[in-house]
């Protein structure tokens, strides 16, 4: 027998977000990718200490192994907690939905996910996430939004993270922000270090901007 | 790397639609992934293969019919197909436009066609 359909592969997935949306009403919620290595810990450290007067937030980690990072956030004082992928190369809408039974959501401003680094799978699994937010430092090479441009496609914002270490690599700024807004042509791109806590307030200032807009029109 | 998960996806779907038609056993199962989607089809057959091997599906099929890059552009509107890779990021034919174009096709992933019996 011939049965024609159209059904979306990734549909179960994106029942589940839909369902993680309803349960994020309010809050921003953002999925932070990015390949190992960018900084996404450093980045998060590095807002939940800047921002804890200001805003209440939350953290996912997803981790392929260890709660090495889930550690590191908890430190900051911020409730954190750790979804173990088990060497699974992303994070799905079904492991926030379990995670998210872990975290008091009560009054919530943000709810950040830092996904498994990794800058192809993550990309294709809605999370129910507000916002996608790209981190790509300045060590991995600036040809990385043309070998994946799915990620730089559907991002929101784009942080450049180590920016003090541009006098010390090959890295054209301009070239990987060329292709990064290729298909994204108003892709805000920060430059920034954690470390040397360079760039943030631009970050902060886009982050203050979205929890407004989530509260008052719901979406980014 | 993320194949696995798809396959299952595929599949979980297939079964459902099999047996809504009360069919038992997969023949053939056709998916459209397109270009941009950060799929390998080998890695997806190969994931496939893997998942029916030893059940009554086993000698299904999988048809990946690859869905290429469509874009507009964002300057003079004209649509064409994208390419991407270095030094060849999707420079509009007509105008030369490399920034601003927008995504019409490439993205999906879906089932399109079953055969069962």
């Amino acid at each position: 027998m011939q049965i024609p359909v159209v059904r979306n592969v990734l549909e179960a997935n994106e029942r589940l977000a839909s369902v993680v949306r309803e349960r994020v009403k309010g809050i921003l919620t953002l999925n932070l990718i990015s390949s190992p290595g960018a900084g996404k810990t450093s980045l998060l450290e590095r807002t939940l200490t800047d921002l804890s007067s200001e805003f209440r937030m939350a953290v996912i980690e997803g981790d392929l192994q260890t709660d090495n990072d889930a550690r590191r956030v908890a430190a900051t004082g911020v409730q954190a907690v750790q979804i173990d992928t088990d060497g699974g190369c992303h994070l799905d809408a079904n492991q926030i939905l379990r995670a998210m039974d872990h975290l008091d959501m009560s009054n919530l401003d943000i709810l950040f996910i830092e996904n498994v680094g990794n800058l192809v799978c993550p990309t294709e699994f809605d999370l129910g996430e507000d916002a996608k937010v790209g981190i790509l430092s300045v060590t991995e090479g600036d040809d990385k939004p043309e070998k994946y441009p799915l990620l730089f496609n559907l991002a929101k914002v784009l942080l450049l993270n180590k920016v003090d270490l541009l006098p010390y690599v090959n890295f054209d700024v301009e070239r990987a922000a060329a292709f990064a807004r290729a298909l994204n042509k108003d892709l805000p791109i920060f430059q920034i270090s954690c470390t040397k806590q360079q760039g943030l307030r631009d970050w902060y200032t886009w982050l203050r901007a979205s929890v407004q807009l989530k509260k008052t029109q719901g979406t980014l | 790397m993320h194949e696995l998960a798809l396959a299952q996806g595929m599949l979980d779907i297939a079964l459902e639609e099999l047996a809504r038609h009360n069919c038992t056993r997969l023949k053939l199962l056709r998916v459209e992934v397109g270009a941009l989607s950060g799929v390998v089809c080998e890695s997806l057959s190969f994931a496939f293969t893997s998942l029916v091997q030893g059940t009554v599906h086993e000698k299904a099929v999988l048809d990946i019919v690859r869905i290429p890059l469509k874009l507009r552009c964002g300057s003079c509107q004209c649509e064409f197909e994208g390419e991407h890779g270095p030094g060849e990021f999707s420079a509009c034919p007509q105008c030369g436009e490399v920034l601003g174009h927008t995504v019409l096709s490439g993205r999906q992933m879906q089932v399109t066609w079953l055969e069962g019996e």
